[in-house]
């Protein structure tokens, strides 16, 4: 981030970050327009300063605030959720619970904090708890610790990503720099003030673990990678190109993304500049849980926290039109861009219109995935995902029988992938291969230098060399749809 | 610097309704092995007790006293289950490390994922049964006229046996094979077993002798058992961890094992006589029946038979008379057995050999879930795998991942609802060893094959072992 200079300055920044990070909560909640967030903007900045110095004391005599600590831990419906998360601070101060008031949690809150430092002091580190079912895993990034309670068959690790992908969204909205330098002032400080509004976008990464919803979504953060939005690569090449050429005269622009349904449709870049699959899919899943989105132009301070998680970029996002859902980012370290990136977004649109691409943007949304039997032709796979490892991009075919209109068998195959993907991937002893035959399907888990390849197979096909065939014929598929499916090679301004 | 291997690092006991007040804390500790000063031995009590806490506000349900639970962190990992009601054993594991170095800066890197959680799981489990078995509970154990003396006999007991027991514990070759907790059965043929089954029946019958239970064993395998599995298991790791390896370094100390048939009464010390034969307490196999049965436990070998005799728990019992009935009139039969036994394998070995001509190298286990029996075979050269002699052969032969991976399947194995439907499992590892686990009717097969091949021809060639395996492990033995 070196000739981003904008947030060298680090006093500055960090008020910056203060005010913005404070404006990015009024936009979610208030829908207010670009104008007033403007105006809320200097205000913001004076209350924050004022909150800063404030006497410590107000805020630590919350920990004496009377409340009901008992409720949730004698509550059996809470008690039996099959995965919780918390956040705390390191000096044990609640910052977030998954099912609740995390103000109802102190007790708890203060057991955790304590079962972290105490390891602490011997210069260890505490990883986990296991108790019969129910997995507890920790993930301490000082100022925050981060807590993941599972009773499903997650693995440690597939909990560990999964609070490492709650971690960054946090990081998203707050920057690393800024949180540190807030706790290094104050250590009992409550971050609450500066994520509110936007604890929702915690809520909506980890929606799956309130509810199973019978999609494909869960895998693509299992295998940490992105859906791409399936279109003739001629047609996806022009969309690029139209962003391209409106784009690549806009100083300090660092990314274009155009999304749609949760797929990516093209992704444009500064050069030497990357975008990181993990930053993509914590946008996606802040743009997948705003509605207040497609009502208006937005502009949003945003830290892309594997980019750089200590600096904020300032996003331009919008709909394409009414007509159609593509959602188009321009991301920029240009505070003062918003009307350039407005005005290049209504040229994208209107070019995008005149080629008709909208119109194959709205075929490629209507996609629910890979038809394995009219679209490939084998009928005895059920089910499959591909990540295209060079890229981390996923490819997934449409949930079918038995699985599409049975919340109990999705769960059961979700978690039977799970358990696949733990087992492959597992640090300590990784394996290349697994072919497992249950009492209701088959399964394959495959894992090659350029992809991995996890499938469900029916039942009955016990013969090993039908499933090597259909696999053959699915791998041969795919590479000859490739330019289709995926978005291949790197688009710069 | 070479990578570390597992180790203990502490074991403690503790019992927190014992020191409920402050100030009172270190009435807590029963047991804390190594000696460690006092305020560290109760943090780490304390830890405990926070982690109970902890873990317990999310279940509904209260602890069987068979879960072990499980602590991981960076450079440690903990195992603790509470046996008895308020009484918590813990065991406090060392993970592998590895010094390394990455642009000219040292760092140590932990292998927190190698300690295999239901491996060590079971150890802990099995420190405890080890005390059962010799002492009872710990319950039992609380004998005195007030509560500090009960503890302090307490404390007295759990400290001579763990002290002994401790050092056995082989933490750094524990594995797939502790977690079977499998017990090697002999087949026999009919005859040969109908004439031992008689053998006992007619012990048991003579009153005098207050003989109860029986255990028939043949090259250290079981042959014969009348007591339940759970009991067989850990009263037959008791003879193959302690008992026969200090009996043969004392016979071959005196110069006496090259007369085996010779009979004698198999004890920890010098002397032959049975007379302080060791009690043990009998629990079964814990569902259901809960009371506990006292024996003295006396163990009779003569060539490659052993016999393992559960006496009545009476100070006459094992008098002069039950010396000479024993040394003179059952020895010299359960002698004549052991050669029927051995005349009868020299038979089948000549069968097998004809049959297994041209067979490749093979590594499995074999196991059948409902009787414990285990048969594994993990060496080149097709010497069997026996609980005894496993230590020397598999640090040489298989990686610790590769162990931790049967570890795994098998594991899954136990998680999964055993059915009586088929299921397979192929896996195939970084470094080209492919592992294949069969389950079928309640047995499980483990094979594990080291060569660059396809999915399609180790799934034949794991068929055709299956076969052979099971038609050895059935008919031939």
């Amino acid at each position: 981030m070196s000739d981003i200079s904008n947030f060298s300055d680090e006093e500055d920044s960090r008020q910056d970050d203060c005010a913005l990070v404070d404006a990015l909560s009024e936009i979610n909640f208030n829908e207010h327009n670009i104008d007033s967030i403007r105006q809320n903007k200097l205000e913001e900045s004076q209350e924050q300063k004022h909150e800063i110095h404030s006497d410590p004391a107000s805020s630590s005599s919350l920990n004496f605030v009377d409340v009901d600590e008992y409720d949730y831990l004698h509550d059996s419906e809470w008690i039996n959720q099959k995965c919780h998360v918390f956040i705390l601070s390191t000096a044990g101060k609640p910052i977030y619970n998954l099912h609740g008031d995390e103000e109802k949690l102190n007790t708890l809150f203060g057991l955790l904090q304590a079962l972290v430092s105490v390891v602490q002091t011997d210069d260890d580190c505490i990883r986990s708890i296991t108790a019969k079912n129910t997995k507890f895993v920790f993930l301490v990034k000082s100022p925050l610790i981060l807590v993941g309670v599972n009773k499903s068959n997650r693995s440690e690790q597939q909990i560990y990503n999964q609070l490492m992908d709650v971690y960054n969204q946090i990081i998203f909205i707050v920057t690393l720099s800024h949180m540190k330098s807030v706790y290094e002032k104050r250590n009992n400080y409550d971050l609450r003030k500066l994520v509110a509004g936007s604890e929702r976008w915690v809520d909506h990464l980890l929606r799956n673990e309130k509810r199973t919803r019978i999609c494909n979504s869960s895998f693509v953060s299992l295998t940490h990678s992105v859906r791409i939005l399936p279109m003739e690569s001629s047609i996806r090449d022009s969309i690029t190109s139209t962003i391209q050429s409106n784009c690549n005269k806009i100083k300090n622009l660092v990314f274009a993304v155009l999304l749609a349904n949760n797929k990516l449709i093209t992704l444009v870049r500064m050069k030497n500049y990357y975008m990181h699959t993990d930053d993509l899919r914590l946008i996606f899943n802040v743009i997948d849980c705003s509605e207040s989105f497609k009502s208006a132009e937005n502009w949003l301070p945003i830290c892309l926290p594997k980019f750089d998680s200590n600096g904020a970029l300032y996003a331009h996002i919008s709909y394409i039109s009414d007509d159609c859902e593509a959602c188009l980012l321009l991301m920029t370290v240009d505070q003062e861009s918003f009307p350039i990136l407005s005005n290049a977004k209504k040229n994208i649109t209107e070019k995008l219109r005149r080629g008709n691409y909208i119109e194959a943007i709205n075929t490629g949304m209507k996609d629910k995935g890979i038809k394995l039997k009219s679209d490939i032709g084998v009928s005895e796979i059920r089910h499959f995902f591909y990540k295209n490892k060079k890229n981390t991009q996923l490819l997934c075919s449409e949930i079918t029988a038995p699985y599409i209109d049975n919340l109990d068998q999705f769960e059961k195959l979700e978690a039977m992938y799970y358990d696949l993907h733990n087992r492959i991937h597992r640090t300590s002893r990784p394996l290349k291969l697994i072919y497992e035959m249950h009492q209701h399907e088959i399964q394959l888990a495959w894992v090659t230098a350029n992809y991995e390849l996890y499938a469900t197979f029916e039942p009955l096909v016990d013969k090993k060399s039908v499933i090597i065939a259909q696999v053959n014929k699915l791998l041969k598929w795919i590479r000859k749809e490739e330019d289709k499916l995926f978005m291949t090679g790197t688009h710069i301004f | 610097m070479s990578k570390t291997q597992i180790s203990l690092e502490n074991f403690f006991i503790f019992n927190s309704s014992f020191g409920p007040n402050e100030g009172e804390e270190e009435k807590k500790i029963l047991l804390f092995h190594p000696e460690i000063e006092k305020n560290e031995k109760l943090k780490n009590i304390g830890y405990i007790e926070a982690l109970v806490k902890f873990t317990g506000s999310f279940t509904l349900e209260p602890t069987s006293n068979r879960d072990v639970m499980t602590m991981k962190t960076k450079k440690f990992t903990k195992f603790f289950f509470e046996p008895e009601p308020n009484f918590w054993i813990v065991m406090t594991i060392k993970n592998p490390k590895e010094q390394k170095t990455k642009d000219n800066r040292e760092y140590t890197e932990y292998f927190t994922d190698d300690v295999h959680n239901d491996v060590f799981s079971k150890i802990l489990q099995r420190c405890y049964l080890n005390f059962r078995l010799f002492c009872n509970t710990f319950e039992h154990n609380m004998i005195g006229t007030d509560e500090e003396s009960q503890v302090d006999h307490l404390r007295m007991k759990l400290d001579n046996f763990f002290m002994k027991y401790l050092v056995t514990l082989n933490l750094k070759n524990c594995d797939i094979f502790d977690l079977i907790q499998s017990i090697q059965y002999k087949a026999v043929s009919h005859l040969t077993f109908f004439k031992i089954v008689n053998l006992i029946n007619m012990l048991i019958s003579i009153k005098n002798l207050k003989i109860k239970k029986c255990i028939f064993l043949y090259n250290q395998e079981v042959v014969y058992s009348s007591i339940s599995p759970d009991d067989l298991f850990i009263i037959n790791e008791y003879m193959m961890e302690s008992l026969f390896p200090k009996y043969f370094r004392l016979k071959s100390n005196q110069g006496l094992d090259s007369d085996r048939s010779v009979g004698g009464f198999v004890t920890e010390n010098e002397t032959e006589t049975p007379q302080n034969a060791p009690k043990v307490y009998l629990y079964g196999d814990g569902k259901g029946r809960f009371e506990c049965e006292t024996f003295r436990m006396v163990l009779y070998n003569i060539m490659d038979v052993s016999l393992v005799m559960l006496v009545e728990d009476d100070d006459d019992a094992i008098n002069d008379e039950f010396y000479n009935e024993i040394k003179y009139s059952i020895g010299p039969q359960l002698g004549l057995i052991s050669k029927e036994i051995s005349d009868n394998i020299i038979q089948i070995q000549q069968n097998v050999t004809k049959s297994q001509t041209e067979e490749s190298a093979k590594n499995f286990i074999y196991c059948n879930h409902r009787n414990y029996r285990f048969h594994a075979c993990f060496n080149e050269n097709n010497t069997e795998i026996t609980l005894s002699n496993r230590e020397g052969k598999k640090s040489s032969q298989l990686s610790l991942s590769i162990m931790n991976l049967l570890s795994d399947l098998y594991s899954k194995d136990m998680t999964d609802e055993l059915i009586d439907s088929e299921r397979e499992t192929i896996i195939k590892t970084f470094n080209d060893y492919w592992i294949v686990k069969k389950y079928f009717n309640y047995r499980s097969l483990y094979l594990i094959i080291h060569k660059n091949s396809t999915l399609i021809d180790v799934a034949e060639e794991s068929s055709k072992l299956l076969s052979e395996i099971v038609k050895n492990v059935y008919f031939t033995n």
